[in-house]
């Protein structure tokens, strides 16, 4: 399972719009989730609009919190994505085999034992979500909290049964090869090592979060964010489908 | 698939709700409280009050009833507090819900307020035995915090809210940043008998507190979330040496068994009823503060007739 988490604080202003963006990863097989952070409700309406467009578009979800719930807002979507992805999965068998994907509609025995499928499932299953953070100038009061929630994160996947990787991106970037987006952090399992992950960045005001979920899309597929790559060597986890084999329902 | 109510059901007093599967009739009295994952109502059934839980995430909610059902089956003294599952049919809408048992009470902390520290150590004996017994049966209830944990008037304590309850082995899916020891930098989110105590240890000590520092943690500095700050806390603590002993272990992660802790603890306060015997008294802090207060009548005296 695939996803992108953005954390923003307001609108793009550079580059193809983010939605469109967003509607790219879906038909890539990646969710995209959106956080917009507040901390005195400065997130106007066309930013509200865009997040929860991004998202739509992106097929996840997307929630305005204030800093202090960012933690547990990160975590809780993270988990519902997957928890829901894993759903969309055995919704299709569930059609195939009891004609009905409406948990609803099961009589509560078998819907105990779908449940725990997906639970299963949920815990198990490997998990790869991209962090892309928005630090434009405006969210500089914002980094430690966001550091604090991605370590959060990266705490509460480490303790998952399933094999889960964390990566970090920035935009926009500081080089002006990478004017777009910045990796701090590859695919890990660990983050503790790291001292600061939003070290010596420079804030800018250019917001180009289309461009960058483009390029975070294109790190997934091939393992890199620079334009000439064509090498093919990102990790892919087992395809979904080959998961589900597994469980007979 | 799952449907989701970020407003809740709606329900009004008065109405009724009816299982589709077990043609259960339900008259709703009111809303008892909104949490983060659902809605609960306090209901009547024949004659009697019961709670039913409406989730946020019909998921979430078949989750935890899966939970409470295995809880219910093994031998965790659940046995009649979860009392059946059911779809009200509301309207159109099919919309999955729990009945549990009505538990009255305040929350521990506002118990220990009105009732005085005496109550400390058996309350706490209460909630460790309940603790153990989820653990035997495999489980962990990970979202244990001041709130889920209410008591009667007769000092009876129970459990609420079992959404957070986990599959040993498994990551924690719920919990609160105060009482989870990742938070503090001391050990993972896996749901185990440890990651309980632990919970419990910070809880003992936001309770026991004279200081009340952990009423307000959501603020504590990063660079403050660690072992240190919480054995400070617990230096200060009006608890027994034994006692003492025992939480520091847990807060060091050297305690893995609740029931072995439940022995112990059973033990050490068994020895030593009360608090320490500076504190034994509760008027003695009054006719400390009516001594103060004399002095400063006096002093405003003397000043007056300078």
């Amino acid at each position: 399972m695939k996803q992108i988490l953005l954390i923003t604080d307001g609108c793009s202003n550079v580059g193809m719009d983010p939605c469109a963006a967003a509607a790219h990863a879906r038909a890539q097989g990646l969710t995209v989730n959106v956080i917009g952070v507040v901390d005195q409700g400065e997130i106007g309406e066309r930013g509200a609009e865009e997040i929860r467009g991004i998202a739509e578009a992106g097929g996840g979800m997307s929630r305005i919190v204030p800093t202090a719930l960012l933690s547990r807002t990160v975590q809780m979507m993270t988990r519902q994505t997957v928890v829901h992805t894993v759903h969309r999965m055995v919704a299709s068998e569930l059609r195939e085999a009891l004609g009905t994907d409406d948990l609803e509609q099961l009589p509560p025995a078998k819907r105990e034992k779908v449940v725990q499928v997906i639970e299963d499932l949920s815990e198990t299953a490997p998990l790869q979500v991209a962090l892309l953070v928005d630090t434009s100038a405006s969210m500089k009061p914002k980094l430690a909290a966001v550091e604090t929630a991605i370590r959060d994160l990266a705490l509460s996947l480490q303790a998952r049964e399933g094999k889960s990787l964390l990566s970090i991106f920035h935009y926009p970037g500081k080089s002006p090869e990478s004017p777009d987006v910045e990796l701090i952090e590859g695919w890990t399992g660990n983050l503790a090592k790291l001292d600061q992950l939003f070290y010596k960045i420079n804030m800018k005001g250019a917001t180009p979060t289309g461009p960058a979920i483009m390029k975070v899309i294109q790190y997934y597929l091939a393992g890199s964010i620079e334009d000439e790559a064509t090498s093919r060597q990102a990790e892919e986890p087992h395809g979904e489908g080959g998961l589900l084999g597994d469980y007979v329902i | 698939m799952t449907t989701s109510f970020e407003t809740g059901p709606g329900l009004k007093p008065g109405q009724s709700v009816v299982g589709k599967w077990n043609r259960g009739v339900y008259t709703i009295e009111r809303l008892l409280g909104v949490g983060a994952n659902g809605f609960v109502y306090l209901a009547r059934r024949g004659g009697r009050l019961c709670a039913l839980k409406f989730g946020r995430d019909s998921l979430d909610l078949h989750t935890e009833i899966n939970a409470l059902k295995a809880l219910g089956r093994g031998g965790s003294g659940l046995r009649g507090y979860f009392l059946e599952a059911d779809d009200a049919i509301l309207g159109t809408k099919e919309v999955p819900f729990y009945a549990m048992k009505y538990v009255q009470g305040a929350h521990i902390g506002q118990f220990l307020q009105e009732r005085g520290p005496d109550w400390f150590y058996p309350l706490t004996l209460q909630l460790i035995g309940k603790l153990a017994a989820i653990h035997r049966s495999g489980y962990a209830f990970c979202d244990l915090k001041r709130d889920n944990v209410l008591v009667d008037r007769s000092g009876a304590l129970e459990l609420i809210d079992y959404g957070g309850v986990t599959r040993c082995g498994r990551s924690v899916r719920q919990f609160t940043e105060l009482y989870d020891r990742g938070y503090w930098n001391m050990g993972d989110r896996k749901a185990e008998p440890s990651y309980d105590l632990f919970s419990f240890a910070v809880l003992c000590l936001q309770l026991a507190d004279p200081l009340k520092e952990l009423d307000d943690a959501i603020g504590v500095m990063p660079q403050r979330r660690n072992l240190e700050t919480l054995l400070q806390v617990l230096g200060r603590c009006p608890l027994t040496p034994p006692v003492k002993g025992i939480l520091r272990g847990i807060l060091e992660g050297r305690w893995s068994d609740s029931g072995d802790v439940y022995e112990e603890w059973r033990h050490a306060t068994a020895a030593h009823p009360g608090r320490d015997a500076g504190s034994r008294d509760p008027s003695a802090w009054l006719s400390g503060a009516l001594a103060v207060s004399v002095l400063a009548f006096f002093v405003s005296l003397y000043i007056l007739l300078q």
